[in-house]
């Protein structure tokens, strides 16, 4: 081969390199820039040849060049060194530089010649597997958990610190299954059946079981392992990861013995409840029966007393028979409004929803109230709601029949119903007459059981009227309350659903 | 031998059985009933009667009386039981029965009109609203075969 074709070949094998191949001079001038060395630092060879190596220093690395050339000089070859570039874009290039001296004829090093590796893949990949186990170890340390690593047989085969500072075990205890002697013993054979559950099909697991804390206590951990797999689907390794929920599983005991407690004792005082309910009902049973048993005999002897005799007997004998019958009958009624009212607080409420309309209409037809010319009654519009209907009518029922009774000494008796404008909340209905009304000194008196305001002898009755109307209500939420002047009338007030 | 008694009135209350008895013979029902009305205090005794058993066993079961007055609340036997009783059984089922009790519970009431009472009066009763309740029963008694 001639020199001029050697020389040719020569360049053709160092423009094919990947490697930037630079010829330089001892003084740092380059004189030869291959391809690769173009595509690496960016610099086309003629921007490159002729000017000083330094070019592709950088600022951290004065004389570094330099240094490389002047061991050159002394016959010193540089292999692999890493180091870094700068482009000439600016951009740092990590390189691996190996430098050659170049000899004349007669041995003397008259240049160099250096090639620049890129490294710069290989070296983001080190960087990541560092930063990688870095985060893994930092990971461990952060976690509060337990973190192990077991071999694909579910053997240890690394040493696991923070199991041992748990459990107080020495770092040889735990080989092969020797880490599960620090297992409650009834729970270790499950746990290996869990394992190999999910080995089977390299699944993650989840389990709990008990382990010995170093001061002898068991404490119930909460243990999930990851199967780490191989490319091809097997099982390289397991990590996986115990937390200690003995705190969690004492609270979730405690709040279970309290709810369990509660229970209880709501059972008792349901209990206790049926039990004077029952009472309750026996109670009024044996008023229905036995009390009014002598009331019959009075009533009825007296009666017959009448009826057989009243033609022997004086008009001051008529009189005091005439008492004695009527006050039986008005004992009879006080039985009765007070069995009604003692019913009142036991019978379940049928609630529906109601147009209380329909039952005002319903209370004034049960007053025979619709046709009495003294009496002018003006219903106005009446909201629905929902509640029991019987005892709703009821409710109209006894705060009429009150009106009328009260407006009895008006030439012409004004009876009102209506409700006033909702805004939103319940409504609140009324019953409004222009009667006697009552004095507001004795407002609390009013829904008293048998309290009366007036005497018996001007407006009979039994003073339990207003008290069923405000236990009617009290069962359904609702609440009523008065408002009167001496002489002037009365209005009551009420709602028959609970007030937001 | 009274046999043909036409009422039996089962009460326990001695003041209550001479009101009815009272009621009974004021209101001219007296002369419809020639045969009289028995009173028992019991339930048992009121069923030895309708069944002639026990100190009734002399008794023709095929002469009944013709209406029962029946208080709820009786010493042995209670009234609802007679009431069960009488109705269970096809000789006796026919009487009518009065239940005349000093009870208004509606369970009472209930369960008195599901057994087959013939009407339900809540005592002390209005002495004509009675009288007028057992003259219908005795008419109801009449028409039976």
């Amino acid at each position: 081969m001639r020199t001029e074709e050697l020389q040719s070949y020569l360049a053709a094998i160092v423009d094919s390199s990947d490697d930037a191949i630079i010829g330089v001079r001892l003084d740092g001038i380059v004189e030869t820039w291959n391809v690769a060395a173009e595509r690496l630092f960016g610099y086309p060879a003629p921007e490159a040849v002729g000017r000083h190596m330094a070019l592709l220093e950088p600022p951290e690395l004065p004389g570094e060049i330099a240094g490389f050339l002047a061991r050159i000089a002394r016959g010193d070859t540089i292999r692999h060194v890493r180091t870094v570039r700068i482009g000439k874009n600016g951009g740092r290039i990590a390189v691996s530089v190996t430098v050659s001296p170049v000899r004349d004829a007669e041995g003397r090093v008259i240049g160099a010649s250096a090639i620049d590796r890129d490294i710069g893949g290989q070296t983001a990949l080190e960087n990541a597997l560092r930063i990688s186990e870095e985060r893994y170890r930092s990971l461990t340390l952060a976690s509060a958990q337990i973190v192990w690593t077991k071999n694909a047989e579910g053997q240890v085969s690394e040493d696991w610190p923070m199991w041992r500072a748990f459990t107080g075990q020495r770092a040889d205890e735990l080989a092969g299954r020797g880490w599960a002697n620090a297992v409650h013993p009834e729970d270790r054979e499950r746990i290996f059946e869990v394992w190999a559950n999910a080995a089977k099909t390299a699944t993650v697991y989840e389990t709990e079981y008990r382990v010995r804390r170093r001061d002898g206590e068991y404490r119930h951990m909460a243990v999930r392992g990851v199967p780490v797999l191989e490319p091809g689907g097997a099982v390289r390794e397991w990590i996986g990861t115990c937390a200690d929920i003995t705190g969690r599983r004492r609270a979730e005991e405690e709040v279970r013995t309290i709810h369990a407690e509660l229970e209880k004792r709501v059972q008792e005082r349901t209990s206790q409840l049926e039990a004077a309910n029952h009472e309750l009902e026996a109670f009024s049973y044996s008023v229905s029966h036995d009390l009014r048993a002598p009331l019959r005999a009075i009533h009825g002897f007296s009666r017959i007393l009448m009826e057989e005799y009243a033609p022997e007997f004086s008009g001051q004998v008529r009189h005091y028979l005439e008492v004695i019958h009527e006050n039986a009958l008005q004992m009879g009624e006080l039985i009765d409004d007070l069995l009604i009212f003692s019913r009142l607080s036991r019978q379940p409420l049928q609630k529906q929803a109601i147009a209380p309309a329909d039952l005002v209409a319903q209370a004034l037809h049960d007053l025979n109230q619709e046709t009495d010319p003294r009496i002018e009654v003006l219903v106005r519009a009446l909201p629905p709601c929902e509640g029991d209907p019987a005892l709703l009518k009821q409710v109209y029922v006894n705060l009429l029949s009150n009106s009328i009774k009260y407006t009895g000494r008006c030439a012409q008796a004004r009876i009102e119903v209506g409700a006033l404008p909702a805004d939103g909340r319940a409504a609140v209905y009324y019953v409004r007459d222009n009667g006697v009304g009552f004095d507001m000194q004795y407002v609390h008196k009013l829904f008293g059981v048998f309290q009366r305001l007036h005497k018996a002898s001007e407006y009979p009755g039994t003073g339990i009227g207003l008290a069923i109307v405000q236990r009617i209500l009290q069962r359904h939420g609702g609440r009523i309350w008065a408002e009167s002047e001496l002489g002037r009338g009365a209005t009551f007030y009420f709602t028959m659903e609970p007030e937001p | 031998m009274n046999d043909l008694v036409e009422i039996l009135l089962v009460d326990d209350n001695p003041s209550d059985v001479e009101l009815t008895l009272y009621v009974l013979s004021r209101r001219r029902l007296a002369d419809r009933i020639p045969d009289g009305i028995k009173v028992v205090h019991d339930g048992a005794e009121a069923l030895e009667f309708i069944f002639c058993t026990g100190a009734y066993a002399d008794r023709d079961i095929h002469n009944p009386p013709k209406m029962l007055l029946l208080d709820l609340k009786l010493p042995k036997v209670d009234g609802l039981e007679v009431l069960r009783r009488a109705k269970a059984d096809p000789r006796t089922r026919a009487i009518p029965i009065i239940v005349f009790s000093s009870s208004w519970e509606d369970r009472d009431r209930r369960q008195a009109r599901e057994l087959g009472a013939h009407s339900y009066l809540v005592k002390p009763v209005d002495f004509e609203q009675f009288a007028e309740t057992v003259r219908a029963a005795l008419a109801t008694a009449n028409e039976a075969p």
